[in-house]
C-alpha cells in the first residue's frame, strides 16, 4: 500500500508539471492571438507622427535610485535622449550611502532649489531638490531612505506629467519606448497602466546608453534568466491581454496615469511587491467604483535591465518576488474567485494563486517525497520517466516561446545564440526550475516570519567598453 | 509506455529546438534578401522622386512594374512629409501603378485595419471625386486619427470645420491629431479658431492649447474671459497664449494672472510677460523672485533677463535681497547672462563678512 502511495506521488508530480505546462500553453496561444492583433496595428506606424507633436501628453519618468552610482548616469543620459517631445525626468535618491547623488550632481551640473511641492502622498522627508542649469527637464529629489515605493511616491508628488513612468535606475530604455507605451492611453480613456517587455543587458555592448547588439549572456545564470524572461513576458504578460488585462507591470519599466495612481494613494509603502500591488489595487478600485481600469501590455522590447549574476543575489531577488506575490495575494484575497472583480477575480488572481504560489509548494513536496521513496526503495524508478516526460513538455513550451519571440522580434538574430538558448531551455527546466522552487520556498518561509527587507543588490554596471 | 511518453516529450522538444534554430537561420537569410530588395526598391524610388526629369522617366516603368506589396511597404515606410515635385511624382506613380485604386477601395473596407492603411496612404489619391472627409468620420478612432494626419496643410484647410469638430473627439489620439493638424494649417485656421472661442463653449481647452502654440496675436483678443475661468487649466493655457499678444492689450490680463493661487499659472504668466518684453513689467515681476515656488522664482529670473537692462537691474538689486532664494536665483540668472557676454554681476559677498568669494 505504501508502495502504491509513493508511486502515486510520482504521478502527482508529473501531473502537476503537465497541468502547469498546459496552462502555459494556453497562455502562449493567447499571446499568439494578441500578437497578431498588435502587429497589424503597429504595421501602420499609427502613432509615430502624433507623438512627435509638442501637444503629446507630458510624461514624467521616475527613477528611484539606491546605491546606483555605477549605472545611474548612463540611465539618465539615455532617458534624456528619448525621442519624446514632452518629457521630464525625476531621479529620487533614496538616501543612498554611495555616491549616487554626487554622480548626478557632477554629471548634470545640478543645483539645489527650494524643496517646495505639493505632498499629496505621505513620504519620508525630502532633504533637497536639485535642478540642472544645463538640462531643465531633469530633477533630482534627495530624500531619506524609505524604500522603493516611498521613492516612487516622492517622485509622483514632484512630477508635473499627466503620466508617470516608473523605471529602475539600472534600466536602459529604447529610444521610442515612451512613444510606444503612451499609445494605449491615446486609444482607451480607461487605460491606467501600460507595461512593455524587458530584456537583459548582461554582456550586451552599450554605447551612449543604448544597447548596440543584444547578446546571450556568457555566464549560465544570466543566460538562463534570458530564457526565463522571454517565456515570462510572452506567457505571463502578453497572454493576459485578451483574457482581460494584466496584473503585473514590470517595476523596471511601466507607464501609469498619474491621476489614477494619486486616486489610489500611490504605491503601498508596506508592500514588498509594490509594482504588482499597485496594479491590483488600480484594477480593484476600478471594479469597485465602476470606472473600468484597463492595464495593457505591449510585447515590443522597450527596456533592458541587468540580471543578477551570482546565485546568492538571484536567490534574494526570487525570494523577494515570492514574498511580494504572497503579500499581494493576501492583501487582495477577497478578489480571488469573486465575480465582482471580473476577469481579474475569476481568472488572473486564481492563476497567480495556483501557478505562481501553489506550484512551488506542490512541486517541491512531490519531488522531496519522490526522492525519499527512491532512497528507501518504495518508488519504482520507472515512474521517473513520467516526471522526465513532464519536464520535456515544459521545455517544449519554452522552446516554442523562444521561437515565437524570434519570429516576431528577431531578438537574438544569430545561429549561435539560438543554439545556446535552446540548450539553456533544457537546463532551465531540469536544474534552474528546481533551484527557483527552493528560493521561492525560502521566500514563503520569510513571508510567514513577517520579513519584508529587500536584501542588498549588487550591480556590475553596463558593458560600455 | 512510460519510457515512450518520455521519449515522445523530449522528441517533441528536440524537433521544436531544431525547427527554431533552422527556421531562425532561414529567416536571417530571408531578412537579408528582403532588406537588399527593399534597399534596391528604395534606391530606384529615390531616383524617381528626387533626380532629374529624364532620370526619373527612365526608371518610371521599372518602379511601376515592381510587386505592389514591396512597393507599398517601401512607400509606407517613407515619411509622408514629401512636398513639391517629389510629392507630385509619387502621386503620379500611385496613379500609374494602381495604388490609388487600391487606396480608394480600402477606404470603404469593412475591416478597420485596411481602412487605417487607406487613411495613411490617402495623401497619394489625386482623384477629385475622392472624399477625404469620409475617413475623418470613420467609426474607428485609429482611422480618424490617421486620416487627419495624412491631410496636407491645404487639405486640412479645406476640412477645417470637421477637424475643429474632432477636437472634441472621445479618443485622445484623435484630439491630438486634430490639434497638430490645425498647428500645421497655421494662420489660415486662426479666423475659425477665433470664431470658435467666441461662440462655442465645447473643447475650449484644446483650442486654448492651440492658441498658445500658434503664437498668433489675433487670438489674444478673445482670451480675456478665459483668464477669469474657474478652471486652472484654462487660466494656465490662457496665460501661455497671452504671451503671443501685444503688450498694451495683454499686459493688464497677465498682471492679474501673476497673482494667481496656482504656482504653474504664476510661472506661465510671468514667462509670458517676459516674452512680450515690456520693461514696465519688471517691477511687477521682481518680488516673485522670492515666491515660495521654485518654478515661479525661475520664471521670474528668466523673464527679468528677457526684459533687458531694466530687468537685469532688478536682478542686481536682488543680489542683496534678505531672501537667500531670491539672491540665489538672481545670481544664477546673472551668471548665465555673463556667459553670453553681458556684464558680470558683482562678486558674491560673504553674508558673515569674512570676505568675498568667487
Amino acid at each position: 500500500m505504501i508502495n502504491a502511495l509513493f508511486d502515486r506521488i510520482a504521478d502527482v508530480a508529473a501531473g502537476w508539471v503537465v497541468v502547469i505546462t498546459a496552462i502555459q500553453l494556453v497562455m502562449v496561444l493567447s499571446a499568439i492571438v494578441e500578437m497578431r492583433r498588435l502587429r497589424q496595428r503597429d504595421r501602420h506606424q499609427v502613432w509615430r507622427r502624433v507623438l512627435r507633436s509638442p501637444l503629446a501628453p507630458r510624461i514624467t519618468v521616475l527613477v528611484p535610485a539606491y546605491n546606483e552610482e555605477l549605472s545611474v548616469g548612463e540611465t539618465v543620459t539615455g532617458l534624456l535622449a528619448l525621442s519624446y517631445p514632452n518629457l521630464e525626468v525625476v531621479v529620487i535618491n533614496d538616501g543612498s550611502p554611495d555616491d549616487t547623488a554626487a554622480v548626478l550632481i557632477d554629471r548634470f551640473d545640478l543645483r539645489p532649489v527650494h524643496p517646495i511641492y505639493q505632498k499629496v502622498i505621505e513620504t519620508a522627508a525630502v532633504r533637497g531638490i536639485y535642478r540642472s542649469s544645463r538640462e531643465p527637464r531633469l530633477v533630482l529629489v534627495d530624500k531619506f531612505n524609505g524604500g522603493k515605493a516611498d521613492s516612487l511616491n516622492a517622485g509622483i508628488n514632484v512630477a508635473t506629467g499627466e503620466m508617470v513612468c516608473a523605471i529602475d535606475a539600472d534600466t536602459l530604455v529604447a529610444p521610442d519606448a515612451l512613444q510606444q507605451l503612451v499609445a494605449p492611453f491615446l486609444m482607451r480613456e480607461d487605460t491606467v497602466a501600460v507595461g512593455g517587455t524587458v530584456r537583459l543587458t548582461n554582456d550586451s555592448p552599450v554605447r551612449a546608453a543604448r544597447i548596440t547588439e543584444l547578446v546571450v549572456p556568457k555566464k549560465p545564470l544570466p543566460a538562463l534568466q534570458a530564457v526565463e524572461y522571454v517565456r515570462a513576458f510572452i506567457i505571463g504578460r502578453l497572454g493576459w491581454n485578451p483574457l482581460g488585462g494584466n496584473l503585473i507591470i514590470s517595476g523596471a519599466f511601466g507607464l501609469f496615469s498619474r491621476k489614477a495612481v494619486l486616486a489610489v494613494g500611490g504605491y503601498e509603502h508596506s508592500s514588498i511587491g509594490e509594482d504588482m500591488e499597485l496594479i491590483v489595487r488600480l484594477r480593484r478600485k476600478g471594479y469597485e467604483t465602476g470606472n473600468k481600469a484597463w492595464v495593457d501590455f505591449l510585447p515590443e522590447p522597450v527596456a533592458w535591465t541587468e540580471a543578477p549574476e551570482s546565485a546568492r543575489v538571484l536567490a534574494r531577488q526570487r525570494n523577494r518576488w515570492e514574498r511580494g506575490l504572497m503579500d499581494v495575494l493576501h492583501r487582495h484575497r477577497r478578489m480571488i474567485l469573486n465575480p465582482r472583480y471580473g476577469s481579474a477575480g475569476m481568472l488572473a488572481m486564481p492563476f497567480f494563486f495556483v501557478v505562481e504560489f501553489l506550484s512551488p509548494i506542490v512541486e517541491a513536496l512531490s519531488l522531496a517525497l519522490l526522492l525519499v521513496g527512491l532512497i528507501v526503495g518504495l518508488v519504482d524508478p520507472g515512474s521517473l520517466w513520467v516526471l522526465g516526460a513532464a519536464y520535456g513538455f515544459g521545455t517544449a513550451v519554452t522552446v516554442l516561446t523562444l521561437w515565437f519571440d524570434d519570429v516576431v522580434f528577431h531578438s537574438y538574430p544569430r545561429f549561435s545564440y539560438r543554439v545556446k538558448l535552446a540548450a539553456y531551455a533544457v537546463v532551465e527546466q531540469v536544474i534552474y526550475r528546481q533551484l527557483t522552487i527552493a528560493w521561492r520556498l525560502w521566500g514563503i518561509r520569510l513571508f510567514l516570519q513577517g520579513r519584508t527587507e529587500w536584501g542588498q543588490q549588487v550591480r556590475k554596471g553596463f558593458n560600455t567598453s | 509506455m512510460r519510457f515512450q511518453l518520455f521519449l515522445g516529450a523530449w522528441g517533441l522538444t528536440g524537433a521544436l529546438a531544431v525547427g527554431y534554430v533552422v527556421w531562425g537561420a532561414v529567416a536571417d537569410l530571408a531578412a537579408k534578401v528582403l532588406d537588399r530588395r527593399k534597399k534596391r526598391v528604395l534606391e530606384t524610388l529615390s531616383v524617381l522622386l528626387f533626380e532629374s526629369e529624364a532620370e526619373a522617366e527612365a526608371v518610371h516603368d521599372r518602379v511601376r512594374k515592381l510587386p505592389r506589396r514591396t512597393l507599398l511597404a517601401v512607400i509606407q515606410s517613407l515619411a509622408v512629409d514629401l512636398t513639391g515635385e517629389a510629392y507630385e511624382r509619387l502621386r503620379r506613380l500611385a496613379q500609374a501603378s494602381g495604388i490609388q485604386r487600391f487606396v480608394v477601395r480600402r477606404s470603404t473596407s469593412r475591416r478597420w485595419r485596411l481602412r487605417v492603411q487607406a487613411a495613411q496612404l490617402q495623401y497619394l489619391v489625386v482623384d477629385p471625386n475622392y472624399d477625404r472627409g469620409l475617413l475623418l468620420k470613420d467609426r474607428h478612432p485609429l482611422v480618424r486619427a490617421r486620416a487627419i494626419e495624412s491631410l496636407s496643410p491645404a487639405e486640412g484647410e479645406a476640412h477645417l470645420k470637421q477637424i475643429l469638430h474632432l477636437l472634441g473627439d472621445p479618443a485622445l489620439a484623435v484630439r491630438i491629431s486634430a490639434q497638430q493638424k490645425l498647428l500645421d494649417v497655421g494662420a489660415a485656421a486662426i479666423p475659425d479658431l477665433i470664431r470658435h472661442l467666441r461662440t462655442n463653449h465645447t473643447h475650449v481647452l484644446e483650442v486654448l492649447e492651440l492658441a498658445a502654440n500658434l503664437a498668433d496675436p489675433r487670438l489674444t483678443d478673445t482670451l480675456d474671459e478665459h483668464a477669469s475661468s474657474a478652471d486652472p487649466a484654462m487660466r494656465l493655457l490662457t496665460a501661455r497664449a497671452l504671451g503671443n499678444g501685444a503688450a498694451s492689450l495683454v499686459a493688464p490680463i497677465l498682471e492679474r494672472l501673476v497673482g494667481d493661487v496656482e504656482e504653474d499659472i504664476r510661472s506661465v504668466a510671468i514667462a509670458s510677460l517676459g516674452k512680450i518684453g515690456d520693461p514696465a513689467s519688471a517691477t511687477l515681476i521682481g518680488p516673485y523672485l522670492s515666491d515660495r515656488a521654485w518654478s515661479v522664482r525661475r520664471a521670474s529670473g528668466l523673464a527679468l533677463d528677457q526684459l533687458g537692462s531694466t530687468g537685469r537691474l532688478i536682478l542686481r538689486q536682488h543680489l542683496e535681497s534678505p531672501d537667500p532664494f531670491a539672491r540665489d536665483m538672481a545670481r544664477q540668472i546673472l551668471d548665465a547672462a555673463a556667459q553670453r557676454g553681458l556684464p558680470a554681476p558683482p562678486p558674491l559677498v560673504d553674508p558673515l563678512g569674512a570676505g568675498a568669494a568667487s
